[in-house]
């Protein structure tokens, strides 16, 4: 994290206007980033550290108030409200969170969270709390804990706090929706043209690094046996999606079950709401498997570079499928496409069987087991790790439902 | 006294094209080394031109390469072979040209509840 003073106006992401003269925090990306963009646009003048005040939960008392802080993506946001929650409980404290202007949405409902603004932040906004807590590279190099360890178990310890102690019922890092909203939602799906008896089964179209994101063409070719065996398929993206979107509304014309929800307008929000309305979520390493996991929704999760494990392991019904290929997990960070090409080859051993086969298993329609005897050994959730993985990885024997 | 010898790394960068070729490869090296490389790798030139073929699709920004050819003037075809397989070993997960990986997948399941 870096604080910085403007010497113009710049507006960043989701109409965010930072204003000139003003001191702001925000990610040292993103720094570098507007800096490539506005080069003398913006100056570093003080030293983050001197500003931090890391929680201390020794000293912490009732009322304090925690200012949290993590800029993005969806699925990063969200592994700071296990922690948030145990922070009310436990503490008492009043809860501010800071994160990217279109992320606020994932915490706007959350009851735990007494306020939140947007990411940059002005630099005054640090004096006004009592403590801090800063998420940006936790889960990033160099931190090597974050290769075997949970990512949610990651954050609990930024806190301090024993996350062995923490039963994973409080470690899923619930959404709250309001019921109007929900009900809106119902209604508008009921007026859909669908056949209303089938499974709706959602699919994430792209993750936001190219590396995570599994091949269009597999998607397709998915969503086309989905819509044979029956059932219903929603397409969920972002704005950047929305060409993949109408690419594949052209290409499954024929379905009427086929959904496309990368439309203009949609909003975050607005597909959680549609999210939580599903039987089953597809998705690449992104956003909506934890969108699904916080609203305990059945989740398939298409893994290339990370472990589902550090992950996936606390949500409720929920199958990773993990590429078991010499250089996986590679722990790849970032947003460029893998070194050995674009979609990640790796991904080549998952086939559409594999992923229909763990759909059906989340429908209760023919189990796993019995169609993969060997899968049985993962059942347990315990991280099997490359023999080629150039880290030496501690096997994790925890005991979760199976 | 001995001549010391001048050791050199060779590093293959990204084109202007955004891909590796050999032709880039080879403007890293000076006339005299080039020819010995060329000489020396006529055997293994149907291997190399796979290799280049591999990493043509390669987008990092900067790869390292720098065990291929350590040495300016006295590389041997053996040494050259030795760092070249230390090289292919430790480009794990070899991409075929259909842009399949030998591995399968594995299922994880958690905390199903039926």
């Amino acid at each position: 994290m870096v604080i910085v003073e403007l010497l113009i106006d710049i507006m960043v992401y989701e109409g965010l206007t930072l204003e000139r003269k003003k001191e702001y925090v925000m990610a040292g990306a993103v720094f570098r980033q507007l800096l490539k963009i506005y080069p003398g646009g913006l100056n570093k003048t003080k030293r983050f550290e001197d500003h931090y005040r890391k929680v201390n939960l020794q000293k912490l008392k009732p009322g304090d108030e925690v200012f949290m802080f993590r800029s993005g993506g969806i699925g990063d946001v969200m592994f700071m409200i296990p922690l948030i929650r145990y922070l009310k409980e436990k503490h008492d404290v009043k809860i501010k969170v800071a994160t990217s202007p279109m992320y606020c949405q994932v915490m706007n409902q959350n009851p735990y969270v007494d306020s939140t603004i947007q990411m940059p932040f002005l630099a005054e906004e640090l004096a006004k709390s009592d403590y801090h807590l800063m998420f940006e590279g936790v889960i990033e190099d160099p931190n090597k804990r974050a290769q075997y360890i949970n990512a949610i178990d990651l954050f609990l310890e930024e806190a301090g706090v024993n996350f062995d102690k923490i039963s994973f019922e409080n470690k899923i890092p619930y959404l709250y929706l309001d019921p109007l909203d929900v009900e809106q939602t119902k209604k508008e799906i009921k007026k859909l043209n669908i056949d209303h008896k089938a499974k709706k089964i959602g699919i994430q179209v792209e993750s936001s690094s190219p590396i995570r994101t599994f091949p269009i063409d597999k998607i397709i070719v998915l969503s086309k046996k989905l819509l044979e065996e029956g059932h219903c398929v929603f397409v969920f993206g972002g704005k950047k999606q929305q060409m993949i979107g109408e690419y594949l509304r052209d290409v499954l014309l024929e379905s009427r079950n086929f959904v496309n929800l990368i439309f203009k307008d949609i909003s975050l929000k607005g597909s959680i709401l549609y999210c939580s309305q599903m039987d089953v979520m597809i998705a690449p390493d992104s956003a909506f498997i934890h969108v699904a996991g916080g609203l305990g929704v059945p989740v398939v999760g298409l893994y290339s570079c990370f472990a589902s494990l550090l992950r996936m392991k606390y949500y409720r019904n929920a199958i990773g499928i993990d590429c078991n290929v010499p250089c996986a997990p590679s722990f790849t960070h970032g947003h460029s496409p893998c070194v050995k090409g674009f979609p990640s080859p790796c991904f080549s051993v998952i086939s559409i069987q594999n992923i229909l086969d763990a759909v059906n298993h989340l429908l209760g329609k023919e189990k796993i087991q019995s169609l993969y005897p060997i899968y049985n050994l993962f059942v347990r959730g315990e991280f099997i790790p490359s023999p080629f993985a150039t880290i030496s990885v501690p096997k994790i024997a925890e005991s979760i439902g199976g | 006294m001995a001549k010391t010898k001048k050791k050199r790394k060779i590093i293959i960068r990204k084109s202007s094209s955004g891909f590796f070729n050999k032709e880039d490869f080879f403007k890293e090296l000076d006339m005299k080394t080039r020819r010995i490389f060329q000489g020396m790798m006529f055997p293994l030139e149907q291997r190399m031109d796979q290799l280049f073929s591999l990493i043509q699709n390669v987008k990092s920004n900067v790869i390292v390469a720098n065990t291929l050819l350590e040495r300016k003037e006295y590389i041997t075809k053996e040494e050259f072979l030795e760092e070249f397989i230390l090289y292919e070993k430790h480009d794990v997960g070899v991409v075929d040209g259909e842009g399949k990986m030998d591995g399968n997948c594995v299922f994880s399941l958690y905390n199903m509840e039926n």
